[in-house]
């Protein structure tokens, strides 16, 4: 928890340190860097979509937040302990009846 | 120089997070005349078959048991469209919605189980705002929504497959919805780091039951915990040498079953990392890898109410990958070889737990295709021999188990 507490500060703490507003200057693809310079528009997307795919390990098993074509390079091993609970056939004996 | 990063990019397909594919080829979307919407649909078919020498249904008649094998096939059809847009030069929206069409079959002697039906649906929108220099917010929010089934009754159970063979453990779970704030930060026109933090809440839903000591349970109400998650990376790419390396810790609540307690994951570390390199115009290599590691559960042992109890061994198995490509461009068309590996740590049966922890190598080779048909048009091709060796369990003197599996999966990235 406090890591992840120091991971929201950070996230704040750059915007606040790094942004500056921009003002009239080239048309770029994508973002800029602090000079103004323009930033390799697939890298930038690239690193979106890997906080994304990092930040949302167990969003979905069968419909990931991205384009099917995408899916090989996105991978991240399955949580065998949930796989074999959630979907498997269950362990007989221990299971109580539903309310 | 293009020929070069088209190269890398599609090299991409086959890499860890850390090399996400930020784009796809220009040829395979829609514009807006003026140039600021753009629409991608895509769909892909895979086809898997297996054979393994586990009895998968479970199969009690001896001379099919002895026979010593199983077999599977599964057809998995996902699909989906994305509409790309800059409203204006300070901000950028992607709008996405994906599902997916499964067909699933596994066979043992005499005895088998089906299943066909939509996979859960997922709908969700990414903001990102261009306004400051040298950093660049962005909010995502995405729902998974249970269009998929849960609940399977008779043999139809038994169509899940191995999800280190196929893509999907199952064909729904429930109502998900998952925020993610994060920001880019550009350290060069090549370098950026970015981090982020994702929220998952997810919804309960019904699985089928078993015939529990206590009787009948036609299903059980699982409700499984929520996962926060932080992440940390970094990328380059030059003109001819890319990077990036990729950290994320997450916790997660419990999961209950029926709204008892029923465990709580061990928090998780995953790390992936990956470099590619342009060797010529047409020749691109690149190599990928990643790590992942579950603390122990905190599990409820028996049928009643219980405090969660810290397990004494870990449950969880570490899981390593590795994946090799090599691909070979000319014009739209690009062809090359690819290899993954796979390892899954422990090799036990934990009684308190019901667990079965296999350790699990698995290989793959094969070779991957794609034409870019027309400006609005690409297609393709992967196919895949795997080779999964499942350790034996000596605790309870089961053998090794091997599996053989084709995968063959033909896609299309379309204009419509």
């Amino acid at each position: 928890m406090r890591m992840l507490t120091a991971v929201t500060i950070l996230v704040g703490a750059s915007a606040a340190f790094f942004a500056q507003p921009a003002f009239s200057q080239t048309r770029c693809p994508d973002m800029r860097t602090a000079s103004g310079a323009c930033v390799n528009g697939l890298l930038a997307r690239s690193t979106r979509q890997t906080v994304l795919v990092m930040t949302q390990p167990k969003f979905s098993h069968t419909a990931p937040p991205w384009l099917p074509y995408q899916d090989r390079e996105n991978f991240i091993a399955g949580d065998h302990h949930e796989i074999s609970n959630f979907f498997t056939f269950p362990a007989p004996g221990f299971t109580q009846i539903k309310p | 120089m293009k020929k070069i990063w088209a190269g890398i990019f599609v090299m991409a397909c086959a890499t860890s997070p850390a090399f996400a594919q930020s784009g796809i080829p220009q040829s395979a979307s829609t514009q807006s005349a003026d140039k600021l919407w753009e629409a991608i649909f895509n769909s892909q078919t895979s086809y898997y078959s297996w054979k393994s020498t586990a009895i998968y249904p479970p199969n009690p008649f001896p001379c099919c048991a002895a026979s010593g094998s199983s077999k599977g096939q599964q057809v998995f059809n996902p699909f989906g469209l994305q509409i790309n847009g800059k409203p204006n030069d300070d901000w950028r929206l992607e709008a996405l919605v994906r599902s997916g069409y499964v067909w699933s079959r596994q066979t043992s002697g005499a005895i088998s189980g089906e299943y066909s039906g939509f996979t859960d649906t997922t709908v969700g929108a990414t903001v990102t705002y261009n306004g400051f220099n040298g950093v660049q917010p962005f909010a995502s929010i995405n729902v998974n929504l249970p269009t998929g089934e849960t609940v399977f009754r008779g043999s139809s159970t038994f169509a899940k497959a191995d999800s280190d063979v196929v893509k999907i453990p199952s064909f729904g779970e429930g109502l998900n919805i998952g925020p993610t704030l994060g920001i880019n930060i550009a350290l060069n026109s090549s370098t950026i780091f970015s981090t982020g933090i994702g929220y998952t809440m997810r919804g309960p839903f019904d699985r089928d039951g078993d015939l529990g000591f206590l009787g009948p349970a036609p299903v059980q109400r699982m409700d499984p915990g929520d996962v926060l998650t932080g992440n940390a990376s970094i990328a380059y790419r030059g003109e001819r040498l890319s990077m990036s390396a990729s950290i994320s810790y997450s916790t997660e609540s419990t999961t209950t079953r029926n709204s008892i307690d029923f465990y709580k994951a061990g928090d998780r570390i995953f790390a992936a990392a990956g470099i590619g390199y342009a060797w010529t115009e047409n020749w691109a290599s690149t190599l990928t890898g990643s790590f992942s590691h579950f603390s122990k559960n905190k599990n409820n042992v028996g049928p009643f109410p219980a405090p969660l109890v810290l397990e004494p061994f870990n449950t969880n198995s570490d899981v390593t990958t590795a994946n090799f490509d090599t691909t070979y461009t000319q014009g739209g068309f690009s062809i090359g070889p690819s290899f993954r590996f796979l390892y899954r740590s422990n090799n036990a049966y934990n009684p308190l737990t019901f667990a079965f922890l296999p350790s699990k190598t698995l290989w793959s080779a094969g070779a991957a295709a794609q034409y870019a048909v027309t400006n609005q048009a690409s297609f393709n091709f992967r196919v895949e021999r795997m080779w999964l060796h499942e350790h034996e369990k000596p605790l309870v003197l089961i053998p090794n188990v091997y599996t053989d599996a084709w995968l063959v999966t033909l896609g299309g990235i379309l204009k419509f």
